[in-house]
Protein backbone atom coordinates (compact mmCIF):
# COMPACT_ATOMS: atom_id res chain seq x y z
CA UNK A 1 0.00 0.00 0.00
CA UNK A 2 2.77 2.67 0.91
CA UNK A 3 4.06 1.95 -2.61
CA UNK A 4 1.07 3.17 -4.49
CA UNK A 5 1.91 6.17 -6.05
CA UNK A 6 -0.09 9.44 -5.13
CA UNK A 7 -0.79 12.55 -8.18
CA UNK A 8 -0.35 15.50 -6.70
CA UNK A 9 -1.12 18.61 -9.08
CA UNK A 10 0.70 22.11 -8.62
CA UNK A 11 -1.03 25.74 -8.52
CA UNK A 12 -0.37 25.69 -12.39
CA UNK A 13 -1.70 22.23 -12.68
CA UNK A 14 1.15 20.39 -13.67
CA UNK A 15 1.22 16.16 -11.68
CA UNK A 16 3.82 15.47 -9.41
CA UNK A 17 3.68 11.57 -9.40
CA UNK A 18 5.04 10.61 -5.68
CA UNK A 19 4.84 7.39 -3.56
CA UNK A 20 1.75 7.64 -0.99
CA UNK A 21 4.89 7.28 1.27
CA UNK A 22 6.73 10.44 0.29
CA UNK A 23 3.27 12.38 0.48
CA UNK A 24 2.49 11.24 3.68
CA UNK A 25 4.71 13.36 5.39
CA UNK A 26 2.04 15.74 4.75
CA UNK A 27 0.21 15.53 7.62
CA UNK A 28 -2.71 17.03 5.11
CA UNK A 29 -2.10 14.88 2.37
CA UNK A 30 -2.55 11.60 5.01
CA UNK A 31 -5.05 12.59 6.16
CA UNK A 32 -6.78 13.05 2.79
CA UNK A 33 -5.93 9.94 1.62
CA UNK A 34 -7.07 8.05 4.31
CA UNK A 35 -10.40 10.19 4.03
CA UNK A 36 -10.55 8.90 0.63
CA UNK A 37 -9.34 5.50 0.64
CA UNK A 38 -7.82 3.97 -2.76
CA UNK A 39 -8.07 6.37 -5.52
CA UNK A 40 -6.37 7.48 -8.52
CA UNK A 41 -7.74 11.05 -8.51
CA UNK A 42 -5.41 13.98 -8.54
CA UNK A 43 -5.22 15.79 -5.42
CA UNK A 44 -4.99 19.51 -6.80
CA UNK A 45 -2.65 22.12 -4.84
CA UNK A 46 -3.84 25.23 -5.78
CA UNK A 47 -1.51 26.58 -3.04
CA UNK A 48 1.88 25.19 -3.99
CA UNK A 49 3.67 26.22 -7.09
CA UNK A 50 5.26 23.47 -8.77
CA UNK A 51 8.70 24.69 -8.17
CA UNK A 52 8.13 24.89 -4.85
CA UNK A 53 6.48 21.48 -4.66
CA UNK A 54 9.26 19.82 -6.28
CA UNK A 55 11.63 21.19 -3.44
CA UNK A 56 8.88 20.25 -0.63
CA UNK A 57 9.04 16.83 -2.39
CA UNK A 58 12.33 16.46 -2.56
CA UNK A 59 12.51 17.14 1.88
CA UNK A 60 9.93 14.55 2.19
CA UNK A 61 12.02 11.96 0.36
CA UNK A 62 15.12 12.70 2.02
CA UNK A 63 13.39 12.31 5.47
CA UNK A 64 11.31 9.76 4.32
CA UNK A 65 12.62 7.37 7.00
CA UNK A 66 12.43 9.90 10.01
CA UNK A 67 9.52 8.77 12.98
CA UNK A 68 6.64 10.99 12.23
CA UNK A 69 6.62 13.83 14.46
CA UNK A 70 4.49 13.41 17.66
CA UNK A 71 0.78 14.01 17.17
CA UNK A 72 -0.89 17.43 18.78
CA UNK A 73 -1.50 15.50 21.88
CA UNK A 74 2.29 15.67 22.24
CA UNK A 75 2.80 19.19 20.94
CA UNK A 76 4.35 20.90 24.17
CA UNK A 77 7.46 18.22 24.37
CA UNK A 78 7.46 18.16 20.42
CA UNK A 79 7.65 22.36 21.07
CA UNK A 80 10.46 22.64 24.12
CA UNK A 81 12.69 19.51 21.96
CA UNK A 82 12.89 22.34 19.18
CA UNK A 83 13.38 26.06 20.49
CA UNK A 84 16.54 25.97 19.96
CA UNK A 85 17.21 26.80 16.56
CA UNK A 86 21.16 26.75 16.04
CA UNK A 87 20.93 22.25 15.95
CA UNK A 88 20.01 22.39 12.20
CA UNK A 89 21.32 19.20 10.30
CA UNK A 90 23.66 20.06 7.46
CA UNK A 91 22.02 18.39 5.04
CA UNK A 92 18.65 20.19 5.83
CA UNK A 93 20.86 23.44 6.13
CA UNK A 94 22.12 22.65 2.44
CA UNK A 95 18.70 22.13 1.04
CA UNK A 96 17.12 25.25 3.09
CA UNK A 97 19.48 27.11 1.69
CA UNK A 98 18.60 27.01 -2.00
CA UNK A 99 20.00 28.97 -4.68
CA UNK A 100 21.59 32.27 -3.17
CA UNK A 101 19.99 34.74 -5.38
CA UNK A 102 16.18 33.42 -4.49
CA UNK A 103 17.53 32.27 -1.28
CA UNK A 104 14.17 34.93 0.49
CA UNK A 105 11.67 34.12 -1.86
CA UNK A 106 12.20 30.80 -1.93
CA UNK A 107 12.65 30.16 1.82
CA UNK A 108 9.56 32.07 2.55
CA UNK A 109 7.49 30.34 0.27
CA UNK A 110 8.82 26.59 1.55
CA UNK A 111 7.56 27.94 4.79
CA UNK A 112 3.96 28.63 3.77
CA UNK A 113 3.99 24.96 1.61
CA UNK A 114 4.95 23.66 4.53
CA UNK A 115 2.38 25.23 6.86
CA UNK A 116 -0.16 24.44 4.05
CA UNK A 117 0.64 20.58 3.90
CA UNK A 118 1.33 20.32 7.60
CA UNK A 119 4.43 19.36 7.67
CA UNK A 120 5.92 20.14 10.99
CA UNK A 121 9.44 19.50 10.44
CA UNK A 122 10.27 21.51 7.46
CA UNK A 123 8.07 24.30 8.57
CA UNK A 124 10.24 23.95 11.88
CA UNK A 125 13.59 24.09 9.40
CA UNK A 126 12.12 27.26 8.06
CA UNK A 127 11.40 29.21 11.13
CA UNK A 128 14.77 27.97 12.24
CA UNK A 129 16.40 29.53 9.35
CA UNK A 130 14.59 32.78 9.37
CA UNK A 131 15.11 32.90 13.40
CA UNK A 132 18.69 32.45 12.59
CA UNK A 133 18.45 35.27 9.84
CA UNK A 134 17.09 37.78 12.75
CA UNK A 135 19.10 36.78 15.27
CA UNK A 136 20.89 39.35 16.96
CA UNK A 137 19.83 41.89 13.91
CA UNK A 138 19.01 45.82 14.75
CA UNK A 139 14.97 46.85 14.43
CA UNK A 140 16.34 48.78 10.98
CA UNK A 141 18.12 45.32 9.33
CA UNK A 142 15.32 42.97 10.14
CA UNK A 143 13.02 45.68 8.17
CA UNK A 144 15.61 45.88 5.41
CA UNK A 145 15.88 42.13 5.11
CA UNK A 146 12.56 41.53 4.87
CA UNK A 147 10.75 44.79 3.60
CA UNK A 148 8.89 45.57 6.68
CA UNK A 149 7.51 48.87 6.70
CA UNK A 150 8.02 51.31 9.23
CA UNK A 151 4.89 52.17 10.59
CA UNK A 152 5.30 53.64 13.50
CA UNK A 153 5.26 57.39 14.10
CA UNK A 154 8.77 58.84 14.95
CA UNK A 155 7.14 59.36 18.66
CA UNK A 156 5.96 55.89 18.83
CA UNK A 157 9.27 54.91 17.79
CA UNK A 158 11.24 56.87 20.14
CA UNK A 159 9.09 55.51 22.68
CA UNK A 160 9.39 52.29 22.05
CA UNK A 161 13.24 52.20 21.08
CA UNK A 162 13.68 53.90 25.00
CA UNK A 163 11.18 50.96 26.48
CA UNK A 164 13.05 48.19 24.82
CA UNK A 165 16.50 48.71 23.77
CA UNK A 166 18.05 49.06 26.88
CA UNK A 167 16.63 45.96 28.73
CA UNK A 168 17.81 44.17 25.40
CA UNK A 169 21.28 45.21 25.66
CA UNK A 170 21.90 44.24 29.56
CA UNK B 1 -4.75 25.94 10.01
CA UNK B 2 -4.55 23.82 6.95
CA UNK B 3 -7.69 23.32 5.09
CA UNK B 4 -9.34 19.69 6.02
CA UNK B 5 -12.14 19.47 4.20
CA UNK B 6 -11.98 18.43 0.12
CA UNK B 7 -13.72 21.40 -0.82
CA UNK B 8 -10.47 23.27 -0.14
CA UNK B 9 -8.63 21.49 -2.48
CA UNK B 10 -11.45 21.68 -5.40
CA UNK B 11 -11.78 25.45 -5.59
CA UNK B 12 -8.25 27.39 -7.19
CA UNK B 13 -8.01 29.99 -5.02
CA UNK B 14 -8.65 33.14 -7.73
CA UNK B 15 -6.23 35.00 -5.56
CA UNK B 16 -2.79 32.68 -5.74
CA UNK B 17 -1.26 35.05 -8.52
CA UNK B 18 -1.54 38.35 -6.28
CA UNK B 19 -0.63 36.65 -3.57
CA UNK B 20 2.12 35.15 -4.84
CA UNK B 21 3.81 38.56 -5.73
CA UNK B 22 2.96 40.03 -2.32
CA UNK B 23 4.58 37.12 -1.12
CA UNK B 24 7.46 37.91 -3.24
CA UNK B 25 7.62 41.79 -2.23
CA UNK B 26 6.41 41.14 1.70
CA UNK B 27 7.41 38.17 2.15
CA UNK B 28 7.65 38.02 6.07
CA UNK B 29 4.28 39.63 6.41
CA UNK B 30 2.71 37.27 4.75
CA UNK B 31 3.38 34.91 6.49
CA UNK B 32 0.49 33.51 8.69
CA UNK B 33 0.72 35.07 12.45
CA UNK B 34 0.84 31.72 14.17
CA UNK B 35 4.04 30.91 11.71
CA UNK B 36 5.29 34.05 13.43
CA UNK B 37 4.58 33.59 16.60
CA UNK B 38 6.34 29.93 16.32
CA UNK B 39 9.40 32.14 14.60
CA UNK B 40 9.13 34.82 17.88
CA UNK B 41 9.31 31.47 19.80
CA UNK B 42 12.46 30.63 18.36
CA UNK B 43 14.46 33.93 19.14
CA UNK B 44 16.80 35.29 21.93
CA UNK B 45 15.20 38.04 23.70
CA UNK B 46 17.07 40.74 22.43
CA UNK B 47 15.84 39.84 19.13
CA UNK B 48 12.19 40.27 20.63
CA UNK B 49 12.71 43.41 21.98
CA UNK B 50 13.75 44.20 17.91
CA UNK B 51 11.13 42.69 16.67
CA UNK B 52 8.88 44.97 18.77
CA UNK B 53 10.73 47.88 17.53
CA UNK B 54 10.32 47.14 13.88
CA UNK B 55 6.91 47.34 13.13
CA UNK B 56 3.27 47.25 14.94
CA UNK B 57 2.27 43.99 13.65
CA UNK B 58 5.08 42.41 14.96
CA UNK B 59 4.71 44.54 18.33
CA UNK B 60 1.10 43.64 18.47
CA UNK B 61 2.17 39.95 17.91
CA UNK B 62 4.96 40.05 20.67
CA UNK B 63 2.07 41.64 22.99
CA UNK B 64 -0.88 39.08 22.65
CA UNK B 65 1.85 36.24 22.98
CA UNK B 66 3.52 37.34 26.09
CA UNK B 67 3.30 34.17 28.21
CA UNK B 68 4.61 32.10 25.62
CA UNK B 69 7.16 34.14 24.39
CA UNK B 70 8.53 35.64 28.05
CA UNK B 71 7.53 32.96 30.74
CA UNK B 72 10.30 30.62 29.18
CA UNK B 73 12.89 33.44 29.05
CA UNK B 74 12.01 34.50 32.55
CA UNK B 75 12.25 30.94 33.84
CA UNK B 76 15.84 30.72 32.21
CA UNK B 77 17.04 33.46 33.16
CA UNK B 78 15.91 32.37 37.02
CA UNK B 79 16.71 29.27 38.45
CA UNK B 80 13.70 29.60 41.26
CA UNK B 81 12.13 26.27 42.38
CA UNK B 82 8.78 28.46 42.35
CA UNK B 83 7.55 29.75 39.48
CA UNK B 84 6.86 33.88 39.54
CA UNK B 85 3.62 35.20 40.27
CA UNK B 86 2.22 37.85 37.99
CA UNK B 87 0.54 40.76 39.60
CA UNK B 88 -2.39 42.03 38.64
CA UNK B 89 -1.83 43.73 34.85
CA UNK B 90 1.72 42.11 35.09
CA UNK B 91 2.76 40.70 32.02
CA UNK B 92 6.08 38.32 31.32
CA UNK B 93 7.55 40.43 29.74
CA UNK B 94 7.83 43.30 32.56
CA UNK B 95 9.17 40.53 34.88
CA UNK B 96 11.72 39.72 32.46
CA UNK B 97 12.16 43.11 32.43
CA UNK B 98 12.83 43.99 35.67
CA UNK B 99 14.90 40.36 36.11
CA UNK B 100 17.06 41.95 33.22
CA UNK B 101 17.67 44.66 34.95
CA UNK B 102 18.31 43.58 38.22
CA UNK B 103 20.89 41.61 37.05
CA UNK B 104 22.81 44.76 36.35
CA UNK B 105 22.62 44.77 40.00
CA UNK B 106 22.83 41.29 41.42
CA UNK B 107 23.84 38.06 40.55
CA UNK B 108 21.21 36.24 39.40
CA UNK B 109 22.99 32.77 39.17
CA UNK B 110 21.49 31.47 42.45
CA UNK B 111 18.43 32.12 42.98
CA UNK B 112 16.59 35.91 42.75
CA UNK B 113 14.52 35.31 45.90
CA UNK B 114 16.84 33.58 48.23
CA UNK B 115 19.14 34.52 50.83
CA UNK B 116 22.54 35.48 49.35
CA UNK B 117 23.06 37.34 46.93
CA UNK B 118 26.16 39.38 45.44
CA UNK B 119 25.98 42.83 44.57
CA UNK B 120 27.26 43.10 41.09
CA UNK B 121 29.08 46.48 40.62
CA UNK B 122 29.08 47.86 44.72
CA UNK B 123 27.42 50.83 46.01
CA UNK B 124 29.03 53.91 45.97
CA UNK B 125 31.08 54.48 48.77
CA UNK B 126 30.51 56.31 51.38
CA UNK B 127 33.25 58.72 52.02
CA UNK B 128 33.28 61.83 54.57
CA UNK B 129 31.84 64.62 52.95
CA UNK B 130 35.37 66.40 51.95
CA UNK B 131 35.46 63.95 49.05
CA UNK B 132 33.42 65.44 46.24
CA UNK B 133 30.24 64.44 47.77
CA UNK B 134 28.67 62.75 44.73
CA UNK B 135 26.81 60.21 46.08
CA UNK B 136 26.20 61.18 49.12
CA UNK B 137 24.21 63.93 47.06
CA UNK B 138 22.54 61.67 45.62
CA UNK B 139 21.39 59.95 47.89
CA UNK B 140 20.18 62.62 49.65
CA UNK B 141 17.74 62.39 46.99
CA UNK B 142 16.24 59.60 48.13
CA UNK B 143 13.23 61.14 49.26
CA UNK B 144 9.93 61.98 48.81
CA UNK B 145 7.25 59.76 47.09
CA UNK B 146 8.11 56.51 45.54
CA UNK B 147 6.09 55.33 42.63
CA UNK B 148 6.35 51.74 42.13
CA UNK B 149 7.05 50.11 39.55
CA UNK B 150 8.37 52.17 37.36
CA UNK B 151 6.82 52.65 33.85
CA UNK B 152 9.60 52.45 32.08
CA UNK B 153 13.21 51.07 32.66
CA UNK B 154 15.80 52.93 30.47
CA UNK B 155 19.42 54.37 30.23
CA UNK B 156 17.79 57.50 32.16
CA UNK B 157 17.29 55.65 35.50
CA UNK B 158 19.78 56.07 38.20
CA UNK B 159 20.46 53.75 40.53
CA UNK B 160 19.80 55.44 43.83
CA UNK B 161 19.86 52.85 46.09
CA UNK B 162 19.64 48.89 46.35
CA UNK B 163 19.08 46.90 49.41
CA UNK B 164 19.96 42.82 49.00
CA UNK B 165 18.67 41.17 52.23
CA UNK B 166 17.75 37.92 53.51
CA UNK B 167 13.65 37.40 52.33
CA UNK B 168 14.08 40.35 49.42
CA UNK B 169 15.96 42.99 47.58
CA UNK B 170 15.23 46.18 46.43
CA UNK B 171 16.10 48.75 43.97
CA UNK B 172 15.79 52.76 43.80
CA UNK B 173 16.04 54.76 40.51
CA UNK B 174 15.52 58.26 39.77
CA UNK B 175 14.28 58.85 36.51
CA UNK B 176 13.86 62.55 35.32
CA UNK B 177 13.49 63.74 38.77
CA UNK B 178 10.93 61.33 39.69
CA UNK B 179 11.49 58.49 42.10
CA UNK B 180 10.77 54.62 41.42
CA UNK B 181 11.80 51.35 42.99
CA UNK B 182 10.85 47.85 42.63
CA UNK B 183 11.23 44.52 44.60
CA UNK B 184 12.19 41.27 44.16
CA UNK B 185 11.53 38.88 47.03
CA UNK B 186 8.87 36.66 49.24
CA UNK B 187 5.87 39.25 49.38
CA UNK B 188 5.73 39.10 53.35
CA UNK B 189 8.84 41.06 53.78
CA UNK B 190 9.26 44.70 53.64
CA UNK B 191 12.43 46.83 53.00
CA UNK B 192 13.14 49.93 55.29
CA UNK B 193 13.22 52.47 52.77
CA UNK B 194 17.01 54.07 53.17
CA UNK B 195 15.55 57.21 54.40
CA UNK B 196 14.03 55.29 57.01
CA UNK B 197 16.79 53.89 58.18
CA UNK B 198 17.85 54.23 62.27
CA UNK B 199 21.52 53.34 62.85
CA UNK B 200 20.94 52.04 66.45
CA UNK B 201 24.45 52.19 68.17
CA UNK B 202 25.87 50.47 71.49
CA UNK B 203 28.98 50.81 72.89
CA UNK B 204 30.19 48.00 74.80
CA UNK B 205 30.57 46.34 77.06
CA UNK B 206 27.91 43.92 76.79
CA UNK B 207 30.15 41.49 77.86
CA UNK B 208 29.24 38.66 75.71
CA UNK B 209 30.50 41.41 72.55
CA UNK B 210 33.49 42.05 74.45
CA UNK B 211 36.75 41.13 71.94
CA UNK B 212 39.63 40.46 74.07
CA UNK B 213 38.81 43.47 76.32
CA UNK B 214 38.66 45.57 73.63
CA UNK B 215 36.32 48.30 73.63
CA UNK B 216 34.00 49.21 71.41
CA UNK B 217 30.94 49.93 69.32
CA UNK B 218 27.96 47.97 68.09
CA UNK B 219 25.52 49.35 65.15
CA UNK B 220 22.13 47.52 64.19
CA UNK B 221 20.52 49.06 61.33
CA UNK B 222 17.15 47.66 60.30
CA UNK B 223 16.89 47.52 56.64
CA UNK B 224 13.89 44.87 56.07
CA UNK B 225 10.82 43.68 58.58
CA UNK B 226 13.22 40.31 59.21
CA UNK B 227 16.57 41.64 58.81
CA UNK B 228 18.50 44.04 59.93
CA UNK B 229 22.59 45.16 59.40
CA UNK B 230 25.29 44.95 61.73
CA UNK B 231 28.63 46.56 62.78
CA UNK B 232 30.78 45.90 65.23
CA UNK B 233 33.91 47.89 65.73
CA UNK B 234 36.36 47.62 68.51
CA UNK B 235 39.59 49.87 69.13
CA UNK B 236 41.23 47.13 66.78
CA UNK B 237 39.00 45.63 64.79
CA UNK B 238 35.35 45.55 62.73
CA UNK B 239 33.25 42.95 61.75
CA UNK B 240 29.91 43.66 59.62
CA UNK B 241 27.19 40.61 59.54
CA UNK B 242 23.53 40.61 58.99
CA UNK B 243 20.66 39.00 61.16
CA UNK B 244 17.99 37.23 59.41
CA UNK B 245 15.41 36.88 61.87
CA UNK B 246 17.42 37.11 64.88
CA UNK B 247 20.13 34.52 62.35
CA UNK B 248 23.63 35.57 62.20
CA UNK B 249 24.52 35.53 58.39
CA UNK B 250 28.16 36.35 58.18
CA UNK B 251 28.48 35.61 54.73
CA UNK B 252 25.92 37.62 53.43
CA UNK B 253 28.39 39.61 51.23
CA UNK B 254 25.66 42.17 50.59
CA UNK B 255 24.89 42.57 54.71
CA UNK B 256 28.39 42.78 54.74
CA UNK B 257 29.12 46.19 52.23
CA UNK B 258 26.54 47.89 53.12
CA UNK B 259 27.03 47.39 56.97
CA UNK B 260 30.49 48.38 56.62
CA UNK B 261 29.53 51.70 54.67
CA UNK B 262 27.37 52.49 57.52
CA UNK B 263 30.17 51.66 59.06
CA UNK B 264 32.43 53.94 57.87
CA UNK B 265 29.85 57.26 58.12
CA UNK B 266 29.37 56.45 61.72
CA UNK B 267 32.76 56.20 62.04
CA UNK B 268 33.73 59.19 60.30
CA UNK B 269 31.29 60.47 62.86
CA UNK B 270 33.06 59.01 65.70
CA UNK B 271 36.61 59.81 65.02
CA UNK B 272 36.73 62.96 63.14
CA UNK B 273 35.28 66.02 64.48
CA UNK B 274 35.63 67.53 61.25
CA UNK B 275 33.82 65.10 59.09
CA UNK B 276 31.36 64.61 61.69
CA UNK B 277 30.19 67.56 61.46
CA UNK B 278 29.71 67.64 57.79
CA UNK B 279 28.34 64.10 57.80
CA UNK B 280 25.66 65.87 60.10
CA UNK B 281 25.18 68.53 58.26
CA UNK B 282 25.19 66.52 54.68
CA UNK B 283 23.14 63.86 55.83
CA UNK B 284 21.14 65.86 58.47
CA UNK B 285 21.64 63.47 60.76
CA UNK B 286 20.16 64.53 64.08
CA UNK B 287 21.18 63.29 67.49
CA UNK B 288 18.69 61.37 69.49
CA UNK B 289 18.17 63.15 72.65
CA UNK B 290 16.02 61.24 73.80
CA UNK B 291 18.51 58.15 73.92
CA UNK B 292 20.85 59.68 76.22
CA UNK B 293 23.25 58.11 78.81
CA UNK B 294 22.73 54.85 79.69
CA UNK B 295 24.57 52.42 82.27
CA UNK B 296 26.76 51.64 79.87
CA UNK B 297 27.57 54.20 77.66
CA UNK B 298 29.31 56.21 80.61
CA UNK B 299 31.76 53.88 81.31
CA UNK B 300 32.73 52.45 78.08
CA UNK B 301 33.12 55.00 75.19
CA UNK B 302 34.86 54.68 71.70
CA UNK B 303 38.10 54.98 71.59
CA UNK B 304 38.64 57.76 70.66
CA UNK B 305 42.04 58.45 71.50
CA UNK B 306 43.77 58.94 68.24
CA UNK B 307 41.19 61.97 68.14
CA UNK B 308 41.98 64.38 71.05
CA UNK B 309 40.19 67.00 69.62
CA UNK B 310 37.29 64.82 69.29
CA UNK B 311 34.49 65.97 72.13
CA UNK B 312 33.55 62.81 74.01
CA UNK B 313 30.28 61.24 73.54
CA UNK B 314 28.27 61.38 76.67
CA UNK B 315 25.50 60.25 75.40
CA UNK B 316 24.81 56.83 72.92
CA UNK B 317 25.21 57.91 69.64
CA UNK B 318 21.88 57.35 67.58
CA UNK B 319 21.45 59.22 64.81
CA UNK B 320 18.58 59.34 62.20
CA UNK B 321 18.63 60.67 58.52
CA UNK B 322 16.03 62.98 58.40
CA UNK B 323 15.49 63.56 54.61
CA UNK B 324 15.29 67.60 54.22
CA UNK B 325 12.32 67.75 52.27
CA UNK B 326 10.51 66.29 55.17
CA UNK B 327 11.77 67.81 57.74
CA UNK B 328 9.45 69.97 59.04
CA UNK B 329 7.07 66.97 59.63
CA UNK B 330 10.39 65.00 61.60
CA UNK B 331 10.81 68.00 63.96
CA UNK B 332 7.13 68.04 64.96
CA UNK B 333 7.22 64.36 65.35
CA UNK B 334 9.17 62.82 68.23
CA UNK B 335 12.21 60.68 67.05
CA UNK B 336 11.25 57.36 67.40
CA UNK B 337 12.80 54.70 69.34
CA UNK B 338 13.78 51.96 68.62
CA UNK B 339 13.06 49.17 71.20
CA UNK B 340 16.88 48.79 72.05
CA UNK B 341 16.91 46.88 75.46
CA UNK B 342 15.44 43.76 73.86
CA UNK B 343 16.72 44.25 70.51
CA UNK B 344 20.15 43.89 71.81
CA UNK B 345 19.43 41.06 74.12
CA UNK B 346 18.12 39.18 71.47
CA UNK B 347 20.76 39.68 68.66
CA UNK B 348 23.53 38.95 72.10
CA UNK B 349 21.54 35.63 72.61
CA UNK B 350 21.03 34.74 68.83
CA UNK B 351 24.58 35.20 68.70
CA UNK B 352 26.01 32.91 71.62
CA UNK B 353 23.22 30.60 70.17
Amino acid sequence: MSDTLVTLTSQEGKPEQVPRRIAERSTLLKNMLEDVGESNQPIPLPNVSHKILKRVLEYCIHHKDDPQPPSDDDKDSFDSSRKRSDDIDEWDQKFIKGKEEEHNEELFQIILAANYLDIKPLLDLGCKTVANMIKGKSPEQIREMFNIENDFTPEEEDQIRRENEWAADA
Amino acid sequence: MPPTTTQAVEVPHPLAAVLEEEDRIYPFMRLPDEIIVALLLKIDAKTVFACICVCKHLARLVAQNDAPIWKPKVLEITIDSREPALLKHEKWIDIYRQYTIWSRFFDLSRNHRAVTLKPVNSLPPLEPPSSDGNQITTRRHITGTYKHPPPHIDSDCILLDKTCCPGGNRVVFERNGELYWFELGSREMECVPMEDREAVITPFPLKEHQRGGHNGSEMHIRVSTRSEYVAVWTDSSSEFYCLDNGKHLGTLEGAEEEASLCGRMYASTVYNSEARSSVLQLWQLKPRDNLTTTSSSSSTDPPLDSEPTQPRKKQTPCFRRVPSSTEDQHATNPPRIAPRGTEMQAVAAARRG
